[in-house]
């Protein structure tokens, strides 16, 4: 998945879940406050419903006392003799006067003088009657399709009991209604699966009827749930709702609807989840600005790390994006370049490597193999050091006897490796067609070198040199100047030391002024020591070097043993100076045997 | 400006030392000039070369008595240095003088070699 879609995708899902749960505990919290608060109002609303309905039996207590001392009511009471039709025309006179709903008078045996009333089949309130005669008043309701209040009076003059006037009024739709009409809420009352009484009747807020039977036939004293109502209005509305048990089977239950209630919370939740969209837009927009400074730059790095693993060294990427994200592009711009590099510092060492192993392969492939001359008892051995250094020797045999050269290349690796192969080449061509004099050779061998060492090689560097002519008969001769030569003088048992004057090679373009040829005799048992800088320059443990003169020692002490073993005997011993070699090492080891036999000649001696 | 330019060249194993008496120019060379010197070295002498230039000196001076040893690619430098010095117009050209204690063989034949090159310009005394 892209980044950007990710990150969108979860900041967008950890939005709408931290909205839904904030909104959910919201509305959880808040619906369960509004439900206790709902039902406290319940509570309130029967608390009110009971106190009218007490004002209203109060007024009727009032009304009672009031009518039993009414002189109309207290003369016909008091009077044995008044005819029923008497009775019945103060009776209704005063009903008409008060109102009420029912009006009894009965004599002080209880025995009913006359009633007004609704309804003719109405019983007669015998007991209430009895009540009120023995303890001056008594209350009761009784139901005529609706409860009606019933209060009864003793009607007496001083202590002389006449009679008892009753007097019933029905308030219980009027109590509901002003009950309603204070608090809001819904009042129905039942009385035997009937309803006797509710509010409100009409307005737009009034139950439908069915709705009414349902809230009063779920109706349980002390009961308080929700109920699913009807349908109203064309949508089902619940109501949260609470009875009571007014006297008697007559039950009273308050409702209020619970979708209104609760209507202020939905609006509030709406608004949250408006809102909470418009937060979520912003976020994403936010988001996907975020995303796009993020996601684009790194891509850009993921594609440059592809590259840069793909061997695509010389990529570099433009850091641009948010400052973590730029930097992060300048550091792998580093890593980059220090990859760039390591790889150039590698395959540089690869090629030196190379160059090494072609220059030790020049270096050494040259090398006569196994080296003679007559008259000479032979030994070289080169030991190239790790970076080539650039010796050089060669031994060539010649009617007349041969050549021997030895030289070192100022400088090391492959040029100084191409170097020595001129060398090599250019003398060993020189040193034919009858040539003698290693002065000619050296001259014309250095225009050589230095037309290619400086001008076409364009380098700075030189040969030491020097080049020996043997002749069978012990002479030698030398030119070029390169390392003093230690000749083994046998009649004396020490070591010669002769300087090998001159010029180096392949500096300036000529050097007959320079360079001479220098005779050098040697007697039979006598040996010669050619070396290179190798040898004497290798430095001891003690910053000391081998130098000439603990080799010319080392000559001394080995002169007995054959070349050999002279050439190995001192290059042991220069390895046991100098463990580490730095430079090729390189020694010629040449005993004159004196001269050979010629087949047919006299012996020398 | 009356005065060297070159500063003072502290190796590992060797020390060149440029010394302006004000009117000479000496270079006291000491200690080991082994292979890791010739970079080192390959830029002294090319400054000092500058500075016998602009200063317009006959000579310069090159004292080897504390030089205990120097490699043939070290060698290479004076060699460099003499050939600049012999493609300078003759008018301009200067000589070097180099110092060298009595006996002591690799000097002597090193400094014979170099004089090889160019009699004319290189003074050789032992002291």
């Amino acid at each position: 998945m892209r980044f950007e879609r990710a990150l969108l995708a979860s900041t967008m899902g950890l939005i709408v879940l931290s909205g839904g749960l904030s909104l959910s505990v919201i509305t959880l919290t808040l619906g369960a406050d509004l439900r206790a608060r709902e039902s406290e109002a319940l509570g309130t609303d029967h608390r009110i419903l009971a106190r009218f309905l007490q004002q209203r039996r109060d007024l009727l207590e009032g009304e009672a006392r009031m009518l039993a001392d009414e002189p109309r009511l207290r003369a016909v009471a008091a009077t044995d003799d008044v005819t029923r039709e008497t009775v019945d025309d103060v009776l209704s006179d005063v009903a008409r006067t008060s109102g009420a709903t029912r009006l009894l008078l009965a004599d002080s045996a209880g025995d009913l003088l006359g009633v007004v009333q609704e309804s003719s089949d109405a019983p007669v309130p015998h007991a209430l009657i009895e009540q009120a005669l023995l303890s001056g008043s008594a209350h009761e309701v009784t139901h005529d399709r609706e409860p009606v209040e019933l209060r009864a009076q003793r009607i007496a003059y001083g202590q002389r009991v006449v009679g008892v006037v009753v007097v019933g009024r029905r308030f219980l739709a009027e109590a509901v209604a002003e009950a309603h009409h204070q608090t809001g809420a819904v009042f129905v009352v039942e009385h035997e699966g009937q309803l006797v009484a509710w509010a409100p009747r009409e307005g737009p807020r009034a139950p439908p009827e069915a709705t009414l039977l349902e809230l009063a036939g779920l109706s349980r004293p002390s009961a308080a749930r929700v109920s699913a109502g009807p349908t109203l209005g064309g949508n089902a509305e619940t109501y949260l709702r609470e009875a009571h048990a007014l006297h008697g089977d007559v039950h009273v239950v308050a409702a209020r609807s619970w979708d209104a209630a609760r209507a202020p919370l939905v609006r509030l939740v709406v608004v949250l989840v408006v809102v909470s969209l418009f937060v979520a837009l912003g976020c994403a927009l936010v988001v996907r600005r975020v995303a796009h400074l993020l996601g684009e730059p790194l891509g850009e790095l993921v594609g440059f790390a592809r590259r840069i693993a793909s061997a695509d060294a010389g990529a570099r990427t433009l850091p641009r994006g948010l400052d973590e994200v730029a930097a992060l592009g300048v550091e792998m711009n580093r890593m980059a370049e220090q990859l760039e590099s390591g790889r150039e510092v590698m395959l540089h060492t690869q090629r030196l490597e190379q160059e090494m192993s072609i220059a030790a392969s020049i270096q050494t492939s040259l090398l006569p193999p196994q080296p003679r001359l007559e008259g000479l008892e032979l030994a070289a051995q080169m030991l190239p050091a790790s970076e080539v250094g650039g010796d050089y020797f060669d031994i060539r045999a010649t009617p007349e006897g041969g050549w021997i050269g030895v030289g070192d290349v100022t400088g090391h690796g492959l040029p100084a490796g191409l170097i020595m192969l001129m060398t090599q080449t250019a003398t060993a061509a020189l040193t034919t067609g009858g040539v003698t004099d290693p002065r000619e050779v050296v001259v014309r061998l250095n225009a050589l070198l230095h037309e290619n060492i400086r001008q076409r090689l364009g380098r700075d560097d030189h040969v030491t040199y020097s080049l020996f002519h043997y002749d069978k008969r012990g002479q030698l001769a030398f030119a070029g100047a390169h390392e003093p030569v230690l000749v083994y003088r046998r009649a004396q048992g020490r070591c010669e030391h002769i300087d090998t004057p001159g010029a180096w090679l392949g500096a300036i373009p000529r050097l007959e002024r320079a360079t001479r040829t220098t005779p050098l005799s040697l007697e039979p048992g006598d040996i010669l020591l050619l070396h290179t800088d190798g040898v004497t320059e290798t430095l001891g443990a003690g910053k000391e070097r081998f130098g000439t003169e603990r080799l010319a020692q080392a000559l001394e002490g080995l002169a007995e043993a054959s070349a050999p073993e002279i050439c190995r005997g001192i290059l042991a011993q220069v390895a046991a100076w100098g463990p580490v070699q730095d430079d090729d090492r390189t020694l010629i080891v040449a005993r004159y045997l004196g001269t050979p036999q010629v087949a047919g000649a006299p012996s020398d001696g | 400006m009356t005065t060297v330019a070159s500063h003072a060249l502290i190796m590992e194993a060797a020390t060149a030392r440029p010394l302006w008496s004000g009117e000479s120019l000496t270079v006291e060379l000491s200690g080991n000039a082994d292979m890791r010197a010739f970079e080192g070295l390959k830029g002294f002498f090319h400054a000092i070369h500058e500075d016998a230039v602009r200063l317009g000196l006959q000579k310069v001076s090159i004292d080897l008595r504390s030089l205990e040893f120097m490699s043939s690619a070290c060698i290479k430098v004076f060699v460099s240095w003499l050939l600049k010095i012999q493609e300078m117009p003759p008018e301009a050209q200067y000589h070097l003088e180099f110092l060298s204690p009595r006996g002591v063989g690799w000097q002597r034949r090193t400094l014979a070699a170099l004089s090889c090159f160019a009699i004319d310009l290189v003074r050789t005394a032992e002291v």
